[in-house]
């Protein structure tokens, strides 16, 4: 019962917070890590995912969210991503003074996902390689509607990943590395040469067979029967995503500065 | 008793006449004397005629004499085996050599005056060429032509440039079945054209189909099948076409100093080759005549071939032939129009060492633009 009121708390702030004068709104909100309005998940498992998320935040000063919603149009119709950055800069998530923080967002009429990241700290821990690689941990688990074991996955890889920013060694995509550009350039090369010596290589043949005689057609084709007839019509539908990419995730990046990435689950 | 082969001397000193590509008349060896074709073809009408009725006389002769009186040649083998079969002997008129060619031969070279010698015999009667495109080009062509045709081949080897000499150049009259008839036939296609565009959220492809039928005929004339079961029929089509416009009448006196061969393969045998060209130009031309639609399958079609007239024809050819570590290469050209065909050795070398040059600087502009 608690995770629905923090998520109706959540929502009801938001609204609040896009009609009302920001010197209106409460200087202090105790928001939930893990907002789940659709109740994707029972007391005890939002219990135990609520507790982690904090205690996740606190330990790398970086807050970890999850909302679910029905439909984030509600919020910002540009897409699930928009709507996170929304949720997170409307309730002034975030910690420290960056206000550093990382949204997942799921949003469950059309199963759309937005994962909004803010804050020095956290773009540090989450770039465009890790955001990737996150979104590959929660979103098998969502495929099969298991929320809480995405949940999970997704704060638990939040905190290897912060971890590993601490150390200075973020997530990052690997090098290539001397040796992999040598390998990688030496096969393109060798099939762009082998390619232009194949087409040489035919400069050394001029014997073959004639196959169409048009040199020795005289007066050109004489039609005698030219009917088109028309028979039917055929229509096909396809629903246009709302996200840039439909089924893939696409990249992108908030007026604010957050970046972040949505598509479906 | 008349020989059976003849050739064409000068009326003025008696030297050999041949057949001048360059200025496209009879010219002698010796003196240099010009003459007009058709003033060779009247002074040796006779003389053709009467080679001609020989060649029927000894075939009739050699059937009815089998011993040779006076000599015992009881042990001469009689039987010559397959090496006999398809040849023919002749006498050469200027020094009485005997020729041994192959039953087809129309026109040779003594090999021992280098008097050019026709056989008319072959090309009488029914065998009578319709037309002969004379040779244009000379030998010395031909061999500029070859020089010219290994230019801009990479992987020649350069050996075979530098050291290669041709073996044989010969220039040849080759026979040639050339067909006209019509096509006509019907085919069917199914064609769409598509349009798309947004209502709401979706994205709406419309295709339109239709059934498009198409029936039509063309004429063909003088689709040309070489009728010489030697000659490699992919070469002769290689160095297609010649200029129409230059056909002559047949007349042998344009085979002086060149070779001649008759035809081997009938025009049944080779209207085949004729026919699945015009076939498929056909259907190409048919397909043509659809437009308008964005895509098109062939559904199904018929095609009928009408057969006219077959000419028989004597074309130029020279045929240059070589060797090079143990195996042929032969080369053609077109004798009227220069088109000279034919593959060449690979220098594997050269193709690795071109590959390497290509992918040694790619890997390394590569490898720098993937570090940076």
């Amino acid at each position: 019962m608690r995770k629905k009121l923090a998520g109706v708390f959540l929502l009801l702030t938001l609204i609040v917070s896009l009609t009302t004068p920001l010197t209106l709104q409460a200087e202090e909100q105790e928001l939930a890590y893990v907002s789940d309005t659709e109740s994707l998940l029972d007391d005890a498992e939002w219990a135990e995912l609520e507790e982690k998320a904090q205690s996740v935040s606190e330990d790398h000063t970086c807050g970890i969210y999850v909302v679910t919603m029905y439909d984030y149009s509600q919020i910002n119709e540009e897409g699930a991503f928009y709507a996170a950055a929304d949720i997170y800069h409307s309730n002034e998530l975030g910690i420290g003074e960056g206000s550093d923080g990382v949204l997942l967002l799921l949003s469950m009429e059309e199963r759309d996902y937005g994962l909004y990241v803010y804050g020095e700290s956290a773009q540090e821990a989450f770039g465009e390689y890790a955001q990737t690689e996150l979104e590959d941990v929660f979103l098998d688990n969502f495929a099969d509607d298991d929320w809480y074991g995405g949940f999970l996955d997704y704060i638990t890889t939040c905190d290897e990943y912060l971890q590993l920013a601490e150390a200075g060694t973020p997530v990052t995509e690997p090098e290539l590395g001397p040796v992999g550009a040598f390998v990688t350039s030496l096969i393109i090369a060798s099939v762009i040469s082998i390619i232009i010596c194949l087409l040489l290589l035919l400069k050394m043949r001029s014997v073959k067979k004639a196959a169409g005689a048009d040199r020795y057609m005289t007066g050109g084709i004489k039609l005698s029967v030219q009917n088109d007839r028309y028979i039917n019509t055929t229509v096909t539908r396809r629903k246009i995503e709302r996200e840039s990419s439909s089924s893939s995730s696409s990249s992108h990046r908030s007026s604010s500065g957050g970046t972040g990435r949505s598509g479906k689950f | 008793m008349a020989d059976q082969v003849t050739n064409y001397k000068c009326p003025a000193c008696t030297g050999p006449l041949h057949y001048s590509a360059s200025l496209g008349k009879m010219k002698c060896e010796f003196c240099e004397s010009v003459y007009e074709v058709a003033e060779i073809e009247a002074m040796y009408a006779d003389k053709e005629k009467q080679a001609a009725q020989a060649m029927e006389d000894t075939h009739k002769e050699a059937v009815e004499q089998d011993e040779t009186a006076g000599w015992d040649v009881s042990d001469l083998e009689g039987d010559w085996g397959t090496a006999a079969q398809g040849m023919r002997a002749y006498s050469c008129p200027s020094c009485g050599a005997e020729l041994i060619c192959e039953e087809t031969t129309a026109a040779t070279s003594c090999p021992y005056c280098g008097n050019t010698t026709i056989v008319p015999g072959q090309f009488a009667g029914a065998l009578k060429p319709d037309y002969v495109i004379p040779f244009k080009l000379t030998k010395k062509d031909a061999m500029k032509a070859l020089k010219e045709h290994y230019k801009g081949r990479p992987f020649l080897p350069s050996a075979f440039m530098n050291e290669n000499h041709i073996e044989e150049i010969k220039g040849v009259y080759v026979p040639f079945w050339m067909f006209d008839g019509k096509v006509e036939g019907n085919a069917q296609y199914q064609t769409t054209n598509s349009r798309v565009y947004v209502s709401g959220d979706y994205e709406v492809t419309e295709t339109k189909h239709y059934a498009v039928e198409r029936a039509g005929e063309f004429a063909f004339e003088k689709v040309p099948v070489d009728a010489a079961s030697k000659m490699p029929d992919d070469y002769m089509d290689s160095i297609e076409p010649y200029d129409y416009k230059e056909l002559k009448p047949f007349s042998s006196t344009y085979l002086a100093g060149y070779l001649a061969d008759k035809y081997d393969e009938s025009a049944e045998e080779c209207s085949g080759r004729a026919e699945d060209r015009c076939i498929e130009t056909f259907e190409s031309a048919l397909r043509n005549t659809v437009t308008g639609y964005q895509t098109c399958v062939t559904a199904g079609k018929q095609t009928r071939v009408h057969r006219g007239k077959a000419h028989y024809a004597l074309l130029p050819v020279w045929i240059l032939s070589t060797n090079w570590k143990g195996k042929s290469f032969l080369f053609a050209m077109n004798g009227q129009t220069g088109r000279m065909v034919g593959d060449l050795p690979m220098c594997w070398k050269k193709f690795w060492t071109t590959f390497a040059a290509i992918a040694a600087p790619l890997t390394v502009v590569l490898t720098v633009f993937l570090l940076l």
